[in-house]
C-alpha cells in the first residue's frame, strides 16, 4: 500500500493540511499524543541567561520587556505564560541565542500543552519554533521529535511535514524522510520542496534517473530555484549526459527551494516590526545562513532595482554580516530612488556609528530622518539616544516628550525621557514622568527603580527604600523581582559608598534568592576589599560550588585565602589552578612561592627548574628565574637565589616586575646602593608604583642621600595621592638631618593636608616636626603635648612616647625636631 | 558589577621597609597580571594523564617534552587573524629516524614589534628504546621566525636529502632551508626566502607541496585567505549587536600562488607560475588544501578549500603551450570542481571549507576527499568513484554529528588498526559560543575533537570514547599533524590550538603493556640520491585476508598516499603506515610513483619500517600515465 493511498487530503487557509497519522502508524513512525510535554503539570525548563555584554540598548530592551512579561505572568500560568515564554524565544531566536531560545520554546509548548489538556483550544506555534531552535543547534534527533509532536498536535501541517522530511534525510532515516516529502507532493505549495527532497534522496541512493525526473519537477514548479540546477546536473553527470550536466553546472545558482513556513515569515516580520537596529536578512539568516540570504536579496535586487524593501533587506542583511561599506551603499540607492525615504537616513545614521564609533557621525542623518517625517518615532528615538550619549542630554529631551507624546503607552520612551530629565537635575519633571509610567504601568520594574534612583539623588534614601520596597510587596512580584530589588538597592548603596548597607542589601538578596550569583559575587568582593576575607572565601566556596568551572572566582579564592593567611587552602586553589595550566607562568611562579611559604621550597624550586627547562622565549624564562631566586632566598640559599634574580634581569632587562622583585631581593640583604639602581631602572619601566617608590626613598634614606629622597618623592607625589609617601615627604623635608633639605613652610604645608586627611599619631608628630621646622615654636609646642598626653593616656609604644617627649623638649628650646631616621 | 581585585595588606614603615614580603610583592603583581592571564585561558581542560588503558590515544604532552602554548595575541579588537591560526609540522629534520615537531606561534597584531615576543618552536625528538622525549633546539636550529605563524610545509626543496620548512604567516612567509649537520653536531636551518624568491607577504593559510611538471624538485603551491589589514579591519557584530569575528565576506579575497622549483635547472628558486597554470580566475578564500590524482591519470591534482565560496579541483592535464613537461612551461590545470562533484555539497551549496582529508575510505584504490566546515554546516564527504565524487556525508554516517562542530584540522587515520581508515576532526569554533560567553569563558570558542570509527567498506560511528579522554577536552583546536612519533607502528597525533597548549596525543596500541595490536608495515617511499620522500605517490598492500563469513581467504588491498599535505595548516609523516588488522601477510607492495611510474615489490618483512627505493622493485611500468596495463592498475574492490 503506498503511503499517498493512505491520505486523505486536505486544503485549507494556503497552507496543505493532510491527514497522515494513518500512513505514518503504518510505516512504524510514533507520534506522540500531544507536545514533547503531555504533563499534567508542567516542568519548566531552566532558560540560561544569555550575555548581553555588547548587545544593544534595543536589544537589552525587549529582551528585558519579554522576560518581564515572563514573570508577571507566572501568577497566571496557562496561555498567558505559555504566550510569554514563546515571545521570549522568538526573540532570543531572533537574536541567535538558540541555547537560550530552545528552552523557552520549551516552555511555551508544555504549559501550551497543559492549558489544551484543561480545555484550551489554542494551538500556539511554540513546538514549531522549538525543532527550529534544535534545528539551529545542531540537535537533529530532538527537533525531529519535535516536529512530531507539531504533527501530532496540528495534523498534516505542510512546514513540519516538509521540515521534519528534511530533518530525517540528515539523520539517514530516508525512509521516512521519502514517506514525507511524497506526503508534500500533495499540496501544490510543497510541490517544489518535495519534489527536491525526494530527487535528493534519489541521488543519494544512486537512482540518478529517478532524480532526474523529480528535480526537472522542482524546477518547473519553481524556475526561480537555481540550487536545484546543481543537483540535476549531478543526476545528469550520474547518467553520462554530460553536455546537459556541463550546461546546468555553468552557473548553478544559489537560490533555495522555498516551501511555505508562515511561522518563521511571521517570525521575522513580528521582529522587523518591533524596529530594532538588527533585523534579519530573511529566513535564511533565521537559519544561520547569511551568506546565502545576502546572496538571495543581491538577486532580487538585480532582477528588480526599485524593489525597495528587498534592497532594505539585503543593506540589513549585509549590516549584519559586517559588510557596512555595501550596506551604506544599499541605503544610498535607496535615498537616490526614494529622497524622503526617511527610514534609509535611520539606517544610514546607525551605519555611521557602527563604522566610524561615533556617535556624532550619526547625527545628521538621523536629524535628516526626523525632519523628513517628524512623527517617525523610532527616528526621534534614535536621534534622541544619540544626542543623549553624546552629552547633549538638554537636547534629546524634546524628542524624547515628541517620542512620548506620539505613543503615550511608550513605556520604554517615557523610561529613558524621565532618565534624561533626571540627569539634567530635572528631578520634579522626571519625578512626573515615572509617575505617568507606573500609572500605566504600576509593575513596571525599571521604572520602580529609576523611582527609586530619583529618590536617592534628591537625598531621600527611605524614599527609595521605599520604591524597592513596593517592588518586593508587589503581590506579582516573583521571588526573582523580589531579589533583583534588593540587588538593586545593594548597588545603589555601593555606589554610593555605603558599603555596610550594601553589604546587608546583598545578604538580603542572598536570604531570598541563595544562589544569586551577582550578589554572591559582588559580595564577596566588598568583603575582601574591605579586608573581611573569611567571609569572602566563604562565598567565593559558595560560587565555585555552584560552577566549579569559575577560573575567576577560584582565583579570587585562591588570593583572599592568602590575604588571610590560609596559605594551604590557597596553595590547594592554585594547585588546581596550576593542574589545567600548566604552563601558565603566572600560576607556575605564584602556586611555587606559596610552596615555597609553607615550607616546600626544593618542591618550588623543582616545579620552577622544570617550567624553566621548558620555557623558551625570554620574558616568561626571566620571571620563572626571577620566581625561582625568590625561592632560592626563602630557602637559606641567599647567593644562588640572587643569582638567578640577577640572570632573569640580564635575560629581559624591560620586563618590570624581574627588575622590582631583585630590587627588592637587593634591599633585603642591605645591599642599598645596588637596590637604588635597581629601583631607578624600575621605576623608569613602572612609573606610578607607590609601593616600590616608597622602598627606593626608603633605601636612599639608609645611604643619606636626602637630596635625591626628597626629589624622588616630590616628583611621584606629583601624580599620586598616596598617603604614605607624602607623608614620607613632609616628614624628610620637617626633620631631614641635612639642612639644606629641610623646608619648614612646605613641609607644614603639606603635614597639614596629610594630617587633615587622616588624623593619627604619626600625622600628628609630623605636623608638630613641620610648625617647629617653620618657627611655629607655640602651635608644635601645643601639638606636641596634646600628642604625648593622648600617647600616655593610651599606653603607645614606649620608643614613640620617648621621642615625642624629646622633640617636646627640643621644640621647649626653639630646636627643630628629629626623626629615628 | 563592581570589580575591586583584592590583593593582601602590605606593612609600609619607613625603618622597617624591607619587611614587606617579597610574596605580597609578587602576589600584588600577579593580581593584576593573572587576569590578563584568565582571559587568555581555556577553563574546560582537564588533565588527562590517567587515560585508562583501553584508550586509543594518550595525552603525554606534559611528560615527554615539547609543551607548546600557543598565543594569539588578541587585543580585544577582534582582529580577525587571531582566531584562525595555527598550524603543526611533524618532520625528520635531523635525518635520525624519528618525527620531530615544529610549533606555529602567533603574535601581537597592530603594536610595534616585541624582541621578547614568542617564537614559532622546533623540538628535536630523542627517541631512545621506544622512549619518547623531545628538547627545544630552536636557538640552534637558526630559526627565528617571529611572524604570526599560520601554516607550514616541511619538504626538501633542493634535493639535498635535508628537509626543508616553509612557514606561512599572516604577513611575510619564510622560506628556512636545511644546511644539514654542522660542525658542532647540530643542524642548522638559514632563511633563503630571498634568495629562493620564495616570498610572499599576504595573509597564506594553507601549502602543498608537491612535483607538478616532474622534473625531480618539489613545487608549491601557496594558499592565500583575505585581504585584511589593520588599517581597514572592520567591527563586526551579531543580531544581537554583540562584537565578534568577521564572515569572510567582510573582506576581498587572495590570489593563490603556484611556485615552480627551478633548483633543478639551475636557477635561482622559486617562479609564480600561477597565471600560466591556472589562467586568469577570481581569488578565492583558500583554507584548505590537498595534492591526489583525482583520476588517476598519473598526473597530481590540486584540492583547493576555499572559507564559503565553491571549492576548486585543479586537475593537472599533462598538457601546456606551445611545450610542457621538461621545458619552462607549466602544464595547465583545469578547474574540474564542479563537474566532478567536489566544488559544493550534495545540494549544491558552498561550504565554510576548512580542512582536507584526502584518503582512500574504502580501500578501492582511489583517493576520497573529507572536508571539514562551520557549525550548521556538516562536514562534507566526497567519495571517489572513478574520477567522480559523490557527496556521501549522510548515507556514511557523517552528517549530522558535525553539525554542532566547527572542523578544522582533520586527518584519515587507522585507529582502531583494522585495516581501514577512520577520522579524526579537531574543532574549535571561529565565533564566540553563546553557551561559553554566558558562562564568561575568556576564549569562548573551544569544541571537543572527535573520531569517527570505519565500520567497513567507508561507514562511519562516532566512536569518540574509545578514541580517549583527551577527546573530552573542550578546546579551540586547529591544525592536526599525524605521524608516527615513537615508530611503533601506530599513528599518533599532534594537535595545536588557538591560544592554547598544544598537545601530543601517543597511540596506545602497541606501547610497552599492550604488545598485542595486529601486524603492521610501514614504508617511506624515496628516490634519488641522496635519498627524497617521494610526496604524492601512492602505495598499496595485496594481502590475503580471512572472510568474514568464513567461506575461506579473499584477496584485499589498502591504499595510502605519500604526502604532507591535507589536514589544515599542518605537516604530517610522509611514510606510509599500514595496519594489517586481521591479515597475517602481504602478497606484494604497489607503488605509484608521482612521476607516473608504476612499480611492484615483493612483500617487506612485518613491523617494522622499510624504505622503498624507486626503480630497485622487480616490476616496473614505463613512465606514461597513459599507457599503463590494467595490472598495473591498483585494483578495484567494489
Amino acid at each position: 500500500m503506498s503511503p499517498k493511498s493512505l491520505i486523505a487530503f486536505s486544503f485549507r487557509s494556503g497552507v496543505g493540511t493532510l491527514s497522515i497519522l494513518a500512513s505514518l502508524a503504518v510505516l512504524g513512525i510514533s507520534l506522540p499524543s500531544a507536545p514533547a510535554a503531555a504533563q499534567t503539570a508542567a516542568q519548566l525548563a531552566a532558560i540560561p541567561s544569555p550575555s548581553l555584554s555588547g548587545t544593544t540598548p534595543e536589544v537589552r530592551q525587549s529582551l528585558r520587556t519579554a522576560q518581564e512579561r515572563v514573570e508577571s505572568s507566572k501568577g497566571q500560568g496557562g496561555m498567558e505564560l505559555s504566550n510569554a515564554f514563546g515571545e521570549l524565544g522568538m526573540l532570543y531566536l531572533h537574536f541567535g541565542f538558540v541555547d537560550a531560545a530552545a528552552p523557552a520554546f520549551t516552555n511555551a509548548a508544555r504549559l501550551e500543552a497543559q492549558a489544551a489538556a484543561d480545555g484550551s483550544t489554542a494551538q500556539g506555534p511554540w513546538t514549531y519554533y522549538l525543532a527550529v531552535a534544535q534545528q539551529e543547534q545542531g540537535n537533529l534527533r530532538a527537533a525531529a521529535s519535535s516536529l512530531r509532536a507539531v504533527l501530532a498536535q496540528r495534523e498534516g501541517n505542510l512546514p513540519a511535514v516538509l521540515r521534519l522530511a528534511g530533518v530525517l534525510a540528515e539523520l539517514g532515516e530516508t525512509q521516512e524522510a521519502r514517506f514525507l516529502y511524497e506526503a508534500g507532493l500533495q499540496s501544490p505549495l510543497g510541490k517544489a520542496a518535495g519534489h527536491a527532497g525526494l530527487g535528493q534522496l534519489d541521488l543519494d541512493e544512486r537512482k540518478p534517473e529517478e532524480a532526474i525526473g523529480h528535480f526537472e519537477a522542482a524546477l518547473e514548479a519553481q524556475p526561480e530555484a537555481t540550487a536545484l540546477r546543481y543537483r540535476l546536473g549531478m543526476a545528469l553527470r550520474d547518467v553520462g549526459d554530460m553536455d546537459r550536466a556541463r550546461e546546468l553546472l555553468k552557473e548553478p545558482g544559489g537560490q533555495e527551494v522555498q516551501f511555505p513556513d508562515p511561522l518563521m515569515i511571521q517570525l521575522r516580520l513580528q521582529m522587523e516590526g518591533t524596529g530594532h537596529q538588527a533585523v534579519a536578512g530573511g529566513i535564511a539568516a533565521q537559519q544561520g545562513d547569511l551568506a546565502k540570504a545576502i546572496r538571495s536579496y543581491r538577486d532580487a535586487v538585480t532582477s528588480q532595482p526599485d524593489d525597495l524593501q528587498s534592497r532594505r533587506s539585503l543593506a540589513k542583511a549585509l549590516t549584519q554580516s559586517g559588510d557596512l561599506d555595501g550596506a551604506e551603499k544599499e541605503f544610498r540607492e535607496i535615498i537616490k530612488r526614494d529622497p524622503s525615504n526617511a527610514s534609509a537616513y535611520l539606517e544610514l545614521g546607525s551605519l555611521a556609528i557602527s563604522k566610524s564609533g561615533d556617535p556624532q557621525a550619526a547625527l545628521p542623518h538621523l536629524q535628516k530622518a526626523v525632519d523628513l517625517a517628524p512623527e517617525f518615532r523610532e527616528a526621534r528615538a534614535r536621534l534622541a539616544r544619540v544626542l543623549a550619549t553624546t552629552g547633549r542630554l538638554e537636547d534629546s529631551i524634546p524628542h524624547l516628550r515628541k517620542v512620548v507624546e506620539l505613543d503615550p503607552r511608550d513605556a520604554d520612551g517615557r523610561l529613558r525621557l524621565a532618565r534624561a530629565l533626571m540627569e539634567t537635575r530635572r528631578t520634579d519633571e522626571a519625578t512626573k514622568e515615572v509617575a505617568a509610567l507606573l500609572a500605566q504601568q504600576p509593575d513596571n520594574l525599571d521604572g520602580i527603580l529609576l523611582s527609586g534612583r530619583i529618590h536617592a539623588v534628591n537625598g531621600n534614601p527611605e524614599a527609595a527604600e521605599r520604591e524597592f520596597s513596593r517592588v518586593k510587596d508587589l503581590s506579582s512580584a516573583t521571588r526573582d523581582q523580589r531579589a533583583r530589588a534588593t540587588l538593586n538597592m545593594a548597588l545603589l548603596r555601593q555606589a554610593q559608598g555605603r558599603i555596610q548597607e550594601s553589604i546587608d542589601f546583598y545578604g538580603e538578596t542572598l536570604k531570598i534568592s541563595p544562589d544569586q550569583p551577582q550578589a554572591l559575587f559582588n559580595l564577596a568582593v566588598i568583603l575582601a576589599s574591605n579586608q573581611r576575607l573569611k567571609g569572602a572565601a566563604e562565598l567565593y566556596q559558595r560560587l565555585l560550588r555552584l560552577d566549579p568551572s569559575r577560573t575567576d572566582v577560584r582565583y579570587r579564592l585562591a588570593v583572599t585565602e592568602m590575604g588571610r593567611g590560609e596559605l594551604k587552602a590557597a596553595s590547594e586553589h592554585f594547585e588546581i589552578l596550576v593542574r589545567d595550566r600548566p604552563l601558565a607562568i603566572e600560576l607556575v611562579t605564584s602556586s611555587s612561592l606559596l610552596l615555597a611559604e609553607l615550607g616546600r621550597g626544593d618542591e618550588a624550586a623543582d616545579r620552577l627548574l622544570a617550567a624553566i627547562s621548558k620555557t623558551r622565549d625570554k620574558a616568561p624564562k626571566a620571571r620563572l628565574k626571577s620566581t625561582l631566586g625568590a625561592v632560592e632566598i626563602k630557602n637559606g640559599h641567599l647567593e644562588r637565589g640572587l643569582g638567578h634574580l640577577r640572570d632573569a634581569v640580564d635575560l629581559a632587562p624591560k620586563v618590570p616586575e624581574v627588575r622590582k622583585r631583585y630590587a627588592e631581593a637587593l634591599a633585603g640583604e642591605k645591599r642599598y646602593a645596588q637596590a637604588v639602581d635597581e629601583y631607578v631602572a624600575y621605576g623608569a619601566l613602572a612609573p606610578g608604583d607607590d609601593q616600590a617608590t616608597f622602598a627606593h626613598a626608603t633605601c636612599l634614606i639608609i645611604l643619606d642621600r636626602w637630596q635625591e629622597t626628597v626629589d624622588l618623592l616630590s616628583d611621584a607625589t606629583r601624580s599620586s595621592s598616596d598617603l604614605a609617601l607624602t607623608h614620607l615627604l613632609a616628614r624628610l623635608l620637617a626633620s631631614a638631618p641635612e639642612p639644606a633639605v629641610r623646608n619648614g613652610e612646605r613641609a607644614a604645608q603639606i603635614a597639614q593636608a596629610v594630617f587633615e586627611a587622616a588624623r593619627n599619631p604619626a600625622h600628628g608628630e609630623t605636623l608638630a616636626m613641620a610648625m617647629a621646622a617653620s618657627g611655629r615654636w607655640q602651635e608644635a609646642l601645643t601639638l606636641q603635648k596634646r600628642l604625648l598626653k593622648e600617647a600616655q593616656d593610651a599606653s603607645f609604644d614606649a620608643d614613640f612616647i620617648a621621642r615625642v617627649q624629646r622633640n617636646l623638649a627640643r621644640y621647649e628650646q626653639q630646636q627643630i625636631g628629629q626623626s629615628d631616621w | 558589577m563592581v570589580d575591586l581585585s583584592p590583593h593582601p595588606p602590605t606593612t609600609r614603615l619607613p625603618a622597617t621597609a624591607f619587611t614587606v614580603l617579597w610574596l605580597s610583592s609578587t602576589l600584588f603583581l600577579w593580581s593584576c597580571s593573572a587576569l590578563s592571564w584568565i582571559g587568555a585561558s581555556t577553563v574546560a581542560a582537564q588533565p588527562v594523564d590517567a587515560a585508562p588503558p583501553t584508550d586509543l590515544w594518550r595525552d603525554v604532552t606534559g611528560t615527554v617534552g615539547a609543551e607548546f602554548e600557543h598565543w594569539n595575541g588578541a587585543t580585544g579588537e577582534w582582529y580577525f587573524p587571531e582566531i584562525n591560526g595555527a598550524g603543526v609540522a611533524l618532520f625528520d629534520f635531523d635525518n635520525d629516524g624519528d618525527l620531530d615537531i615544529y610549533w606555529l606561534q602567533g603574535s601581537r597584531l597592530g603594536g610595534s614589534g616585541d624582541e621578547d615576543a614568542p617564537l614559532d618552536r622546533l623540538w628535536r625528538n630523542d627517541l631512545r628504546a621506544g622512549k619518547l622525549s623531545f628538547s627545544d633546539v630552536t636557538e640552534s636550529s637558526g630559526i627565528r621566525a617571529s611572524g604570526y605563524g599560520m601554516a607550514v610545509a616541511a619538504a626538501d626543496f633542493d634535493n639535498d636529502g635535508w628537509v626543508d620548512l616553509y612557514v606561512a604567516n599572516y604577513g611575510s612567509n619564510q622560506l628556512w632551508r636545511n644546511q644539514g649537520l654542522s660542525a658542532d653536531g647540530s643542524v642548522r636551518f638559514e632563511d633563503v626566502t630571498q634568495a629562493w624568491r620564495a616570498g610572499d607577504r599576504r595573509w597564506t593559510s594553507a601549502l602543498a607541496v608537491l612535483d607538478f611538471d616532474r622534473d625531480g624538485f618539489l613545487d608549491l603551491y601557496v594558499g592565500n585567505y583575505l585581504r585584511f589589514e589593520i588599517a581597514t579591519h572592520k567591527a563586526c557584530t551579531i543580531t544581537s549587536g554583540q562584537r565578534d569575528y568577521c564572515h569572510p565576506s567582510n573582506y576581498p579575497s587572495e590570489d593563490d600562488l603556484l611556485f615552480r622549483n627551478t633548483l633543478g635547472q639551475g636557477q635561482a628558486g622559486f617562479v609564480d607560475v600561477s597565471r600560466r597554470a591556472f589562467g586568469r580566475v577570481a581569488p578565492t578564500p583558500t583554507l584548505g588544501l590537498a595534492v591526489l590524482d583525482a583520476d588517476d591519470d598519473g598526473l597530481l591534482d590540486i584540492y583547493v578549500a576555499n572559507d564559503d565560496q565553491p571549492n576548486r579541483l585543479w586537475r593537472n592535464t599533462g598538457r601546456c603551450s606551445p611545450t610542457c613537461l621538461g621545458s619552462e612551461q607549466p602544464p595547465i590545470f583545469e578547474d574540474d570542481a564542479l563537474l566532478t562533484g567536489t566544488a559544493v555539497n550534495g545540494r549544491g551549496q558552498p561550504e565554510a571549507s576548512m580542512g582536507v582529508a584526502p584518503g582512500d575510505i574504502d580501500n578501492d584504490g582511489d583517493t576520497d576527499l573529507f572536508i571539514s566546515h562551520l557549525d550548521r554546516q556538516t562536514n562534507t564527504l566526497y567519495v571517489n568513484e572513478g574520477g567522480a565524487f559523490r557527496d556521501e556525508t549522510r548515507p556514511r554516517g557523517l552528517a549530522a554529528p558535525s553539525l554542532p562542530f566547527t572542523g578544522f584540522g582533520t586527518a584519515w587515520v587507522d585507529g582502531d588498526l583494522d585495516g581501514d581508515l577512520d577520522l579524526v576532526v579537531v574543532n574549535g569554533a571561529v565565533q564566540v559560543l553563546d553557551e561559553l560567553r554566558r558562562r564568561n569563558d575568556p576564549h569562548p570558542f573551544h569544541q571537543k575533537n572527535q573520531y569517527f570509527e570505519n565500520l567497513g567498506g567507508g561507514n562511519f560511528q562516532q566512536a569518540d570514547e574509545r578514541a580517549g579522554a583527551a577527546f573530552n577536552l573542550s578546546e579551540v583546536s586547529r591544525g592536526l599533524a599525524v605521524g608516527d612519533l615513537d615508530n611503533d607502528g601506530d599513528p599518533d597525533l599532534v594537535i595545536s590550538q588557538n591560544n592554547g597548549p598544544g598537545r601530543i596525543l601517543i597511540h596506545q596500541a602497541r606501547e610497552p603493556n599492550q604488545k598485542s595490536g595486529p601486524a603492521w608495515l610501514g614504508l617511506r617511499l624515496v628516490a634519488g640520491d641522496p635519498p627524497r620522500d617521494q610526496l604524492g605517490a601512492r602505495v598499496g598492500l595485496v594481502y590475503h585476508r580471512p572472510s568474514r563469513d568464513r567461506s575461506g581467504a579473499a584477496h584485499a588491498s589498502s591504499w595510502r598516499r605519500v604526502g604532507v599535505d591535507g589536514s589544515y595548516a599542518s605537516s604530517s609523516d610522509p611514510r606510509a603506515l599500514f595496519a594489517l588488522g586481521s591479515a597475517k601477510s602481504v602478497e606484494e607492495v604497489r607503488v605509484t610513483w608521482p612521476d607516473g611510474r608504476r612499480e611492484v615489490f615483493a612483500p617487506p618483512k612485518l613491523n617494522q619500517y622499510t624504505t622503498l627505493v624507486q626503480g630497485t622493485g622487480p616490476k616496473s611500468s614505463p613512465r606514461s600515465p597513459k599507457s599503463s596495463s590494467p595490472q598495473d592498475q591498483p585494483p578495484r574492490n567494489r
